[in-house]
């Protein structure tokens, strides 16, 4: 099953001149080993018609295909894959999310026997408030409903259709999506994993024997002589214990070559038809060298007397397996963080159906269900609160560790953790529409996408292996013609170089051209770049996994990447940098006047106003236990305050230009007053009875308690720390100045519309920018930044905007991001060093012949280059973020 | 397993170093047989320097008696060659050239390389296609004493 969505990023291929909607697949890819097995895959599949873009990421082994649906299609693409000699599979993916507001619900009607049955049941359903939509399918007997889950549930539509005189229960169908998918993908790796194993051991148990003859002196003599004694006694005649011994590896070498290797010939044969080579084309080439030589000296007697070199051959396969096999396993390890995601999720829920509280699987849970959870128990789905009341710990989700007070009408979480309260709630959000599997499928997103430092190594990747061929050969030919002419035919290795000494050794004992030969295979095999195609992904899959770990959803591994380079960063203050809720800060009473008496008459007369200001004074006055009395002639005027009689007494609250129409005097209290504005707090004044002042109350959007941590710390990481806001530039410069903002990075009084053209303007003098807002009003800037981070607040993630999501409000993670994105991409170039290390400094040794007494050791180096990329990678598990979490 | 595997890497790694570092001639570089195969009799003292006489031979396949000079308890230059068939032969006469020593050794050779060609050097006595045969581990070949 394919993604169907409407692609509008940039793809690899040259798009058709028509903007037709393109569809975008996701195909797990098995079989590929390495950065050319992925330039093929894509190769192949861009080159079909339709096809405009297809990106592999090895490490994830996934293909994502874009193209148009009017001439390509998902059968054309597996088929592609197939042919180029992979095993593709399409994975079921998400379902086009519906309407967070809308529910869907397909019921079984039993007792349906006609037409008029159908409409009365579709009636029936349609005079309930809520319900949109009820369709009936006589033939199947079920009914399709669509409703509004706030107003009705499925319980309801269920009794209304047994008031009607029928039965009805929720119809079960299979849920499509990512997950299903995944877990193909995941149980297909899994048997590919344990045949690799097999394949492995019998590799093994067939190579030690092998090795054994062919280089431990006593048992190198003893098993062939043994045999040729056994042979001679029992078949008769006279045997050459080293014409048996050649015999025994013969044997024991060929299961290897051909059964275990076969998959070494198929990527070779597969590669070779697209005249590309592969890592299976330099072990097929490197391992067929040594054997079919060591088939030759053991088969044909004018070459008899010639050495055997089968143990090369199958501990070179051994040897590759083995690194395969780790570095299978340590893949593994680097999808953990999705593991970890999947296995929050609750298995089964407990909802109300034909008035009966019953268990039954999450998956059965629809929009509409009424949720009973109970203490310590799992929140299943995401719903809003009906009834009773509760503390969450949703730690699990936004890393927050207060649990969080629930009562009716909030928003649960999936797979949070109810405390000790007992509630129901309304499921809103099931399946694939969950806060959890939104999170999922976008660090899955994440973890197989390409960031563009991977092109670096599919260029690399693209002309190594026609290099390394050619190199291989030219190292053999030089060996062939140039060492004797050096260092004689028979060269005596104590006369040599020491660098040479290898190699003269191996000349003087076989001859120059099975010197050569060996050294040539060692090059063949030791250049293989398939630790550079793990460079990248294996360290995008895990950086990416521990973001998400850290409640900071990466989204793609560009964003990862962009992220280290960041040198500005700009700061929304309302709601990013503040808590974007004003809040009583300050209080100042006149003589004989107390704070309650003050704030009983400013939230008395508050409460009926609708300006932001007064939920900060309602909401204080809640808090101290004020009982608001009633208001007697309110009126608001605009650019003042309000106005009111409380408690018999004339209460004017807003202003200064107030205070003045009023005549109260505040000429005593000017200084404090400018000092708190000064401060970016707003000042309103109470006066009582047209002439008196009873105090003044300071609001302010205040700072969240780590922006001066974060904004310290980014400057000291060397980003330059801006803010933007639309406030005036007064307010705006006295919180820049308590986040530790200088002066001159403050950009204030910018509307909306125009927070992209700032962000633009740093950019334009070669910063790159990111931008920090609340993903909705500062969609154009987090667009325009080279990274745009939204700041999410559980449910409520903007995900679909900017690269970068922080569940939690805590600008903390900004500097996390940033210094897991630096980790990172110092993995990716630790690997490449790793990867292209081993390539620059071992083809030299391996041409030079310093590995000519053990050609297969190539295959040893080329397993460990593998193994210790993956390895580097997973080791960016233990980051640690540099800024303390809050305490629990 | 991956501590057992790296064990047995390492391992391998190590055996194969020291094992490249201490190739040696193996004791037995000929063609192996059975006793019931390949058989030598002839008297261990004999008279004159000039012929051998050779009681009875059983090869495997075709063959050589080969005699050579006793050099020191080893064989030394060859002195004799008498090509045989594959089988029992009996009362055969090795005719003897440039016998310089008063002990020979007699050994029986497998006929290997080109047929009816001697194809032996003892100096690439373990390559060389017409190798002694091997009875129980040891060479099957005497030492005569010529008198």
């Amino acid at each position: 099953m394919e993604t169907m969505k409407t692609n509008n990023e940039p793809v690899n291929m040259p798009m058709p001149p028509a903007a037709t909607a393109l569809t975008e697949s996701v195909i797990a890819v098995g079989g590929m080993t390495c950065a050319s097995c992925v330039a093929v895959v894509e190769k192949t599949v861009g080159k079909l018609p339709g096809v405009t873009g297809a990106t592999v990421n090895l490490a994830t082994e996934r293909l994502t295909a874009t193209y148009d649906p009017a001439v390509a299609d998902i059968a054309a693409i597996v088929a592609a894959v197939k042919s180029a000699g992979y095993e593709p599979m399409p994975l079921e993916a998400a379902a086009p999310a519906g309407s967070a507001s809308v529910g869907k619900v397909t019921l079984a009607v039993i007792g349906m026997t006609c037409a008029s049955c159908s409409a009365v049941v579709e009636k029936t359903l349609g005079k309930l408030a809520g319900v949109t939509l009820a369709s009936v399918n006589l033939a199947n007997e079920t009914v399709a409903i669509e409703f509004d889950p706030t107003l009705v549930g499925v319980d309801g539509l269920i009794s209304a259709i047994k008031g009607a005189g029928y039965d009805a229960i929720v119809k079960v169908e299979k849920v499509l999506g990512a997950t299903s998918g995944s877990d193909a993908q995941a149980e297909a790796q899994a048997k590919a994993y344990a045949h690799e194993k097999m394949m492995f051991r019998w590799s093994l148990a067939l190579s030690v024997p092998l090795f054994i003859i062919a280089m431990v002196p006593p048992f190198m003599e003893s098993i062939p002589m043994a045999l040729a004694e056994w042979l001679a006694s029992t078949v008769g005649g006279a045997w050459d214990p080293m014409q048996v011994g050649k015999y025994i590896m013969f044997a024991l070498s060929t299961p290897v070559q051909f059964i275990i290797g076969a998959r070494f010939y198929r990527g070779a044969w597969h590669s070779l038809k697209r005249m590309t080579g592969n890592m299976d084309s330099l072990i097929a080439i490197g391992t067929s060298a040594a054997y079919f030589f060591s088939v030759a000296t053991t088969f044909i007697p004018a070459l008899q007397m010639e050495p055997v070199f089968y143990e090369t051959s199958a501990l070179l396969i051994t040897f590759v397996l083995l690194g395969k096999l780790l570095e299978a396993r340590a893949k593994g390890r680097a999808g953990d963080a999705i593991k970890k995601l999947m296995g929050l999720a609750a298995k089964t829920a407990r909802v109300v159906r034909g008035g009966e509280e019953i268990d039954i699987p999450i998956e059965l849970v629809v929009t509409g269900d009424t949720v009973i959870v109970r203490p310590g128990e799992k929140v299943p789905v995401d719903g809003v609160v009906l009834d009773g009341h509760s503390a969450v710990d949703e730690s699990m989700l936004t890393g927050e560790s207060i649990p969080v007070e629930k009562n009716a009408g909030d928003t649960v979480i999936g797979a949070t953790m109810n405390k000790l309260g007992a509630f129901s709630f309304r499921a809103t959000k099931v399946g694939f529409d969950t806060a959890l599997a939104q999170i999922i499928r976008l660090v899955e997103d994440a973890q197989g996408s390409k960031a563009p430092v991977q092109r670096f190594a599919d260029r690399i990747s693209a002309v190594f292996v026609p290099f390394v061929i050619g190199a291989a050969l030219l190292t053999f030919v030089f060996w062939l013609l140039a060492g004797p002419a050096i260092f004689g035919a028979s060269p005596d290795p104590a006369a040599v170089f020491v660098l040479f000494e290898p190699i003269a050794m191996a000349a003087a004992t076989m001859g120059w051209p099975i010197a050569a030969l060996l050294v040539g295979i060692a090059v063949v095999v030791i250049a293989c770049p398939c630790a550079l195609g793990l460079a990248t992904p294996t360290a995008i899959m895990v950086g990416t996994g521990k973001g998400a770990e850290h409640g900071i959803l990466i989204k793609s591994g560009d964003a990862l990447e962009t992220a280290y380079k960041i040198s500005a960063i700009v700061f929304d203050k309302t709601g990013t940098l503040t808590h974007g809720k004003p809040v009583v800060t300050d209080i100042v009473l006149a003589d004989g006047h107390d704070v309650t008496r003050m704030f009983t008459m400013a939230a008395a007369l508050e409460r009926s106003s609708e300006h932001p200001l007064a939920e900060a004074i309602v909401a204080r006055a809640k808090a101290d236990g004020i009982e608001l009395p009633d208001v007697e002639g309110f009126a608001a005027i605009p650019g003042h305050g309000v106005e009111g009689t409380v408690n018999g007494m004339r209460v004017t609250f807003g202003n200064r230009k107030l205070m003045n129409r009023e005549q109260i005097e505040v000429s005593a209290y000017e200084q404090q007053i400018r000092e708190l504005e000064d401060q970016g707090k707003t000042v309103m004044l109470v006066g009582v009875n047209g002439s008196k002042l009873a105090g003044l109350i300071a609001v302010a959007d205040t700072l969240k308690d780590n922006s001066h941590e974060a904004v310290e710390r980014l400057t000291a990481i060397g980003v330059e720390v801006y803010m933007i806001t639309g406030d005036n530039g007064r307010t705006a410069r006295a919180i820049a100045e308590q986040a530790g903002i200088a002066s001159d990075h403050v950009l204030a009084e910018v509307l909306p519309e125009h927070k992209a053209e700032e962000v633009a303007k740093l950019q334009a003098v070669g910063k790159v920018v990111a931008m920090v807002g609340d993903g909705i009003n500062d969609t154009p800037a987090l667009a325009q930044a080279d990274v745009g981070i939204a700041m999410g607040a559980g449910t409520d993630v903007a995900m679909e905007t900017g690269g970068i999501v922080l569940i939690k409000n805590d600008l903390r993670d900004v500097v996390t991001a940033i210094e897991l994105s630096r980790s990172t991409m110092r993995k990716i170039r630790q690997n490449f060093f790793w990867a292209l290390g081993y390539n620059t400094v071992l083809i030299p040794i391996a041409a030079i012949g310093l590995l000519s007494p053990f050609p297969w050791m190539a295959g040893v180096a080329m397993a460990f280059s593998s193994v210790s990329v993956v390895t580097n990678s997973l080791l960016l598990r233990g980051f640690k973020p540099s800024l303390a979490r809050r305490a629990a | 397993m991956k501590t057992k595997l790296l064990f047995a890497f390492v391992l391998i790694a190590a055996v194969a170093l020291v094992s490249g570092c201490t190739a040696e001639t193996p004791k037995v570089w000929g063609y192996v047989t059975a006793a019931d195969s390949a058989q030598l009799e002839l008297a261990e003292e004999q008279t004159g320097n000039t012929s051998l006489a050779v009681d009875r031979v059983l090869a495997p396949e075709n063959a050589w008696i080969v005699v050579h000079l006793d050099d020191n308890g080893k064989p030394g230059d060859r002195v004799g060659l008498l090509a045989i068939e594959k089988g029992e032969s009996a009362d055969l006469t090795v005719p003897l050239e440039g016998v310089t020593t008063e002990k020979v050794i007699v050994a029986v050779h497998a006929d290997r390389g080109a047929e009816g060609e001697y194809d032996f050097n003892m100096m690439e006595k373990e390559t060389s296609p017409d190798r002694p045969f091997f009875v129980d581990g040891a060479e099957l070949a005497k030492v005569v004493t010529l008198k």
